[in-house]
């Protein structure tokens, strides 16, 4: 076997090392740990291909990994062994269109190589909260990671557009317009249409599939223009319940409905990790003096760039009277880290550890996705079931990040714990499976499956499962891509 | 026995009721007389018919507002009128639930009141918001800010081709209704018009509404014709309709004119600002400001409206404030300025029509916001469409150059009506996207020109084919199983995985297959 | 006249759905957003103006037999004429209500038509000069008490069946608010027979000819200058049909509450008395969108549909909207609110075309979903003026046991002077 993939993609592209093996057998989750085979590093859309036949006829299963780590959420493990696809080498920005604002990567292209190239031509992206560095954008925008500025996301799927993908078997195919028709070179379209071809939308049967259906390996993502002048409001709260109300209110008003371009809620303890400096007295003091909950939002100036920032701040005002709320540009608790903070917000984390790990090194993450009216019925969930395994809550990091257009709100809590420490690790497990499982069963919507999550997501939903088969045997019929990643398939 | 489900009144064989669903004219391959229409009330009658179409191997479609269905003969027609509630209109979540029978303007009008927004596509006010489920969106008016229809369907309640009742999105965990996509892969991609079944519920997005909570609404008596004019009023400090002209085909050519337009087009969206923009076509614009076809076609002939309107931008500004509406003109009118156009003149708002000038009377912003434009450039008793699936504003730009040529010959002979420039380009998603479409405009009942307008249009498809532009079909979905198996290949052979889908999903092939893809044996 | 005629109006369809709901702008609410009465009732398209127009399509195109079924559907649609107005509104170049009309022509010239309550509607017309077969000597039993009219004057007033035979207490109303007024006035006397309306609209052409001649004739005799109608049927026959049949009618026809705001206006009529009542106006069809004059029209009809010479197309706009509100303000104690659908998109009663004989289910269906209209409205009363709504709403909300009342507009007007 080994000797057929050297044939395909080179032998300097096949790793069998143990050590580099084991990297690839786990992660940050609660997954079991298995060990692949090996692991491929693929060039070109060819090999791919190759790869994908080669796994098909010997029925080895295929694992595709495009971002660097950490990894947290289970989906790179290999369920059942078999082969690792790194696409760390299929790293090519094919295309940045600054007309369209749209930009055209491989999967191995990360936030670290994209950001500052997008950054050349006036654009930027709608990024997620402070990916890591080697965090590949194509993942991040299939998996639906839930970027920081919804107004310019138009429904659960947006940014992502057109892709090609190979399918699980071998075959090669294109979404949207840039399907056809012809080849690429011929198609007269700029292939920014993500729906189809025909009546199926593709592009929304592989989001979220964490690669069981094809492996893409390319995608086109929105870039938006970057905007000529910003400014940072901040919005202390007691409490996380405090902060949906404003939040919902101001993407509702403003200039074309949004008050914000960015605008999420962190606790003190996430945004002390981002911030500090040195580890851990910044951390601690910030921990300390920062607002419970502290919503960000940032002002954008476009054309007469000022003057929309003022429209904006008397938009920002109109509803700070009505909801009595202070905002302001000076960070409550850290005042003078107001310019960092909207640095950050514009690149990828680029320090190391990553900054969800900083605390202790490994982060178990629980996070879903809840409707405006339904949201802080949730938020006391994962705090109760740490606090009752005996967790330290205010080491909990908590996020919430309203998306398309605040119809709805990604929540996530982040547990960290010492991977090293094995009561500690049991501990951020035991929070992480009860919370989750009293999440889902209150109603909270765990969209994306990761992990333990898959299992208990599909054990409540035997249509969607029946209906996931069904396409996992037309787009994977050997099932050799990702097999059980989402548990059912 | 679909009597036992729905009452024997409920559905019906007889030829007077069949009549109805079906015009002798518009001939294969899309349109026979169904055997049969019945009218379920909830789902569960929808889940019982369609199973007995498996058991029996009957073939059904689903009724579309302003199209018929039946592609094959002796097809049983699921009209879904009946299901016509609102379930619920959800002011904090902005959503409503809404069964496939509620019409856009009904919806709208009750999202008005709580202070909410649908925005409906141009297509009809009297259209189908279920529809939606369909993949039938019509161009949005305001999709520069909303996107269109394609973005706005959440979770939904889905009686699958065998019959089966799925929750899709977070609808399918009991956490509502306010997600389409996931867990996992977003099934909500499957949904389309009835080759994949019928949508028996589906929750659409709404946005904020900053007008009044009931339109005010004039009604004035054309002092020319008496025909009843209706004037939306609404609050002069938040909401602003603008129409430019840019330089036109006379002053710069065909090309260079429409190029200058797209390129403000292209800074409009940049600019995040305009609810609402897009170039729009001639006739239509003309006729919305018409009361009766005479009066249409005195303006035709004058030439007034080809020569003014060749090049036009309408613009329409939704504030939440006064301060965000004398920005957002600023900018608009400044980039305007950048391009050479400059403010269409008053008398082609109201100010006009009673020298027969205006443009608009409010038409263009109750159309914009209520989507009823399509019915009214009926006026002329119907028009053949010519598009392009929905890509970018360049792309629908290259498009539209074959226009003059192609439509030449037909002018000329009096087959068509010369009204010069007939497409117009709708920017989406802050003029990420844009979608177009071209009006022919023909007289459908006389049956030479009828023929013209066909062949017009078919010779736009064929260039489209010829110039690899994107295919219609991205818009109104497969033409029948050869002409898809035709061009599969040249679309990544998306007909091929359509077959398989739709063999996995509807294996008795009885859901409309001939308007998706019929397996192959 | 023939249905070949609408040929080309027929092809104009493009069924964009506006003759069932209610003109886009001017819906308020979803409950009350559809405008036809039997689409909203039986679902299929058939049932509705669209659905009418593609059965007439098919029809001329010999592709289609008569079917009871058939005969049912075109004979339950009340010929309210929304649909015209909606369709005119929209397109602008079809004569929706004619089409219909035309069609229920059709039906009886083949022999397949009318309902046979409408034939037997025909017999009493021939025999007893009304449609409810009641006797002629009855007509004018009414006025036994009564002021007796002049011999000549310039008003002739035209009571109709339905008032003279079923309310006539809108007779006496009328009679007596004239005799306040000082207006004198002539009558037909047994010289009155039945406006035709209910043979016209349910294509009994021939009789129905017959019958206008006649009338005409007879009016003519009297010099008067104006007819009066209480009745909006007679109303929207006289000014609609009768043109198309026996030509330019040369005398005016004037609806009471035109007259009484006149009389309102000149001081010649005084309401004193309160009249403490929360009341909802209903447009009768035939007063509102179906009130104007008939303007005939010959011509080529060139590409696009445009007519040469332009044609001069009936909108309802010059129907009678204002005159009873305008009036019912005028009634110290009334507070005039409005229903949803109104005016020249208002909701028709359900007795109209015949429908209330051959269909009185249908009939009672559609008026009680005008109650439950005027109810939401929160009304005392229902107002309107022509009998056959009368009759209609009072069955309605004696079905309903709806706490509402139903009254002619002179009825109220009475109570005030």
């Amino acid at each position: 076997m080994i000797d057929k993939l050297a044939e395909i993609v080179g032998s300097e592209n096949v790793v069998t090392i143990d050590e580099a093996l084991e990297e690839f057998s786990r992660d940050h989750s609660f997954v079991k740990p298995v060990k692949p085979l090996c692991i491929v590093y693929p060039k070109n859309k060819e090999e791919v291909k190759r790869i994908v036949r080669f796994a098909n006829e010997h029925e080895i299963p295929l694992v595709p990994v495009s971002s660097g780590p950490p990894h947290l959420r289970g989906d790179t493990v290999p369920r059942e062994g078999g082969i690792i696809l790194n696409f760390s080498k299929m790293k090519k920005i094919l295309k940045i269109d600054t007309r369209n604002r749209t930009v055209i990567v491989e999967p191995g292209v990360t936030f670290g190589e994209l950001v500052p190239e997008l950054e050349k031509h006036g654009l930027k992206l709608n990024m997620p909260l402070l990916p890591r560095a080697s965090k590949s954008v194509l993942t991040s925008y299939l998996e639906r990671e839930p970027p920081l500025m919804p107004k310019y996301q138009f429904d659960y799927v947006d940014p992502l557009l057109t892709m090609e993908v190979i399918f699980g078997t071998g075959a090669e195919f294109r979404t949207g317009t840039a399907s056809g028709p012809g080849s690429l070179e011929e198609i007269n379209a700029d292939m920014v249409n993500p729906f189809g071809p025909g009546d199926v939308k593709y592009f929304k049967l592989l989001s979220g599939a964490q690669g069981s259906f094809g492996i893409v390996t390319w995608a086109m993502v929105k870039a938006e223009v970057a905007p000529k002048a910003r400014k940072i409001y901040f919005i202390p709260f007691e409490k996380a319940e405090d902060t949906i109300e404003p939040m919902n209110r101001l993407l509702r008003y403003g200039v074309m409905g949004s008050v914000a371009d960015e605008i999420f809620a962190l606790n003190n303890f996430n945004l002390a990790v981002i911030l500090a400096d040195k580890w851990p007295d910044d951390f601690e003091a910030l921990n300390k003096s920062l607002a419970p909950w502290t919503v960000v939002l940032c002002l954008g100036g476009y054309r007469r760039a000022e003057e929309r920032i003022k429209v904006q701040e008397k938009c920002l005002m109109d509803i700070a009277q009505e909801l009595a709320f202070e905002p302001t540009p000076y960070l409550p608790g850290a005042p003078g880290k107001e310019k960092l903070l909207m640095q950050l917000l514009s690149r990828p984390w680029e320090r190391e550890p990553y900054w969800k790990l900083r605390a202790k090194g490994s982060c178990a993450e629980i996070f879903f996705l809840a409707p405006p009216s339904k949201v802080t019925q949730f938020l006391h969930v994962v705090p109760e079931v740490a606090a009752k395994h005996g967790c330290d809550v205010s080491s909990i990091g908590g996020y919430i990040q309203p998306i398309v257009q605040g119809h709805a709100y990604h929540v996530e809590f982040d547990i960290p714990y010492d991977l090293s420490d094995d009561k500690e690790k049991e501990i951020a497990q035991k929070v992480f499976m009860e919370a989750s499982e009293e999440l889902i069963r209150l109603g909270a919507f765990f969209s994306r499956p990761y992990g333990a999550w898959a299992d208990m997501v599909y054990s409540r939903y035997a249509e969607g499962t029946s209906i996931i088969r069904k396409l996992k045997d037309i787009f994977d019929p050997k099932h050799v891509l990702n097999p059980g990643v989402l548990s059912i398939i | 026995m679909i009597e036992d489900v729905v009452g024997s009144e409920n559905v019906s064989d007889d030829p007077a009721v069949i009549a109805a669903y079906h015009r002798t004219e518009e001939g294969p391959p899309r349109n026979y007389p169904p055997a049969a229409v019945v009218m379920p009330k909830t789902t569960e009658e929808v889940s019982a018919v369609v199973k007995i179409c498996n058991r029996y191997k009957i073939r059904f479609s689903c009724f579309v507002t302003m199209q018929t269905a039946c592609t094959e003969p002796n097809m049983l027609l699921f009209d879904l009128k009946r299901m016509d509630r609102i379930i619920e209109i959800n002011e904090k979540d902005m959503y409503a639930i809404v069964e496939p029978g509620v019409t856009r303007a009904a919806l709208a009008v009750e999202c008005f009141k709580r202070g909410l927004q649908y925005p409906a596509a141009s297509v009809v006010g009297s259209a189908l918001v279920g529809a939606i489920a369909k993949g039938i969106e019509g161009h949005g008016y305001m999709a520069n800010r909303f996107s269109d229809g394609r973005r706005h369907g959440l979770a939904a309640e889905w009686v699958t081709p065998t019959g089966d009742i799925v929750r899709l999105g977070s609808l399918g965990l009991g956490a509502g209704w306010f997600c389409p996509t996931g867990p996992g892969p977003g099934l909500d991609g499957l949904l389309t018009r009835s080759g994949m079944g019928i949508v028996t519920k589906i929750a659409v997005q709404l946005y904020p509404w900053w007008g009044p909570r009931e339109l005010e609404v004039e009604t004035l008596i054309h002092p020319k014709t008496d025909a009843f004019v209706y004037k939306t009023r609404l609050p002069k400090d938040k909401f602003k309709l603008l129409m430019f002209q840019m330089p036109g085909i006379d002053e710069l050519g065909w090309e260079a004119s429409i190029k200058n337009l797209a390129d403000a087009l292209y800074e409009i969206g940049k600019a995040e600002v305009a609810t609402s923009v897009f170039k729009y076509f001639n006739w239509p614009m003309m006729i919305e400001s018409c009361t009766t076809v005479e009066e249409a076609w005195e303006k035709i002939v004058s030439g007034i409206y080809q020569k003014a309107t060749s090049r036009m931008i309408n613009v329409f500004i939704e504030a939440c404030c006064p301060e965000d509406l004398e920005y957002q003109e600023r900018v608009i009118r400044e980039i305007i300025s950048e391009f050479n156009g400059k403010e269409a003149p008053r008398e082609f708002y109201e100010d006009g029509w009673e020298q027969g000038k205006t443009l608009t009377f409010d038409q263009a912003t109750i159309s914009i916001l209520l989507g009823i434009s399509s019915c009214r450039v009926q006026k002329f008793g119907g028009f053949v469409s010519t598009a392009c699936g929905l890509d970018s504003i360049d792309t629908m730009v290259r498009w539209g150059m074959a226009i003059p040529e192609i439509r030449k010959e037909y002018v000329e002979k009096g087959l068509i009506t010369d009204t010069l420039d007939s497409y117009w380009i709708v920017p989406t998603e802050y003029g990420h996207m844009a979608c177009t479409e071209n009006l022919i405009l023909g007289d459908p009942t006389l049956p030479e020109s009828r023929k013209a307008m066909e062949e017009y249009a078919f010779k736009m498809m064929e260039r489209n084919l010829k110039e690899r532009f994107p295919d219609v079909m991205f818009r109104f979905g497969a033409y029948g199983d050869e002409t898809v198996k035709k061009l599969g290949p040249l679309y990544s052979n998306f007909h091929l995985w359509q077959m398989k889908i739709k063999k996995a999903f509807d294996p008795n092939s009885v859901a409309n297959p001939k308007f998706y893809v019929i397996p192959e044996e | 006249m023939s249905l070949e005629k609408y040929r080309r109006d027929i092809l104009c369809c493009t069924r964009c759905g506006f003759c069932k709901v209610i003109s886009t702008q001017k819906q308020k609410s979803w409950k009350y957003n559809r405008a036809c009465p039997i689409h909203k009732r039986y679902g299929f398209d058939a049932y509705s103006a669209q659905g009418l127009l593609y059965i007439a399509h098919e029809i001329l195109g010999g592709r289609l037999n008569y079917t009871e079924k058939l005969k049912e559907i075109v004979y339950s649609c009340t010929t309210c004429g929304y649909c015209d107005y909606a369709c005119k509104w929209v397109h602008a170049n079809a004569e929706v209500l004619d089409i219909i009309l035309e069609l229920r022509a059709k039906l009886v010239q083949d022999g397949v038509g009318p309902m046979p309550n409408h034939k037997a509607i025909a017999e009493n017309v021939a025999l007893h000069h009304n449609p409810y077969g009641k006797p002629h000597t009855d007509r004018f039993k009414w006025m036994l008490n009564e002021t007796e009219p002049s011999e000549k004057a310039e008003i002739l007033y035209f009571v109709g069946c339905t008032t003279a035979y079923l309310k006539p207490e809108i007779a006496k109303a009328t009679v007596k608010i004239l005799e306040s007024a000082g207006v004198r006035f002539t009558m037909l006397g047994e010289g009155e027979q039945c406006c035709g309306a209910t043979l016209w609209r349910t294509g009994q052409r021939e009789q129905a000819k017959k019958l206008m001649e006649r009338n005409l004739a007879a009016i003519k005799e009297t010099h008067a200058e104006t007819l009066l109608v209480s009745c909006a049927h007679c109303y929207g026959t006289f000014k609609r049909e009768y043109p198309k049949v026996v030509g330019n009618l040369d005398f005016q026809v004037v609806h009471v509450s035109e007259l009484l705001k006149k009389l309102l206006e000149e001081g010649r009529l005084r309401l004193t008395r309160k009249v403490a009542l929360k009341v909802v106006y209903h447009d009768p069809c035939l007063l509102g969108r179906l009130g104007e004059t008939y303007i005939p029209w010959e011509g080529t009809v060139k590409m696009l549909g445009v007519r040469e010479p332009p044609k001069t197309w009936l909108f309802g706009s010059k129907g009678i909207y204002d005159p009873p509100r305008e009036v019912l303000r005028a009634i110290p104690g009334i507070e005039l609110v409005e229903m949803e659908r109104t005016r020249e998109y208002a909701w028709c009663c359900g007795a109209g075309g015949g429908v209330l004989e051959a269909f009185p289910e249908l009939a009672l269906w559609t008026a009680r979903e005008r109650i439950d209209e005027a109810k939401d409205a929160a009304a005392d009363a229902i107002v309107s003026c022509c009998p056959r709504c009368a009759i209609n709403f009072e069955n309605a909300i004696k079905h309903e046991k709806a706490d509402l009342v139903y009254y002619d507009l002179t009825e109220l007007i009475l109570k005030s002077l």
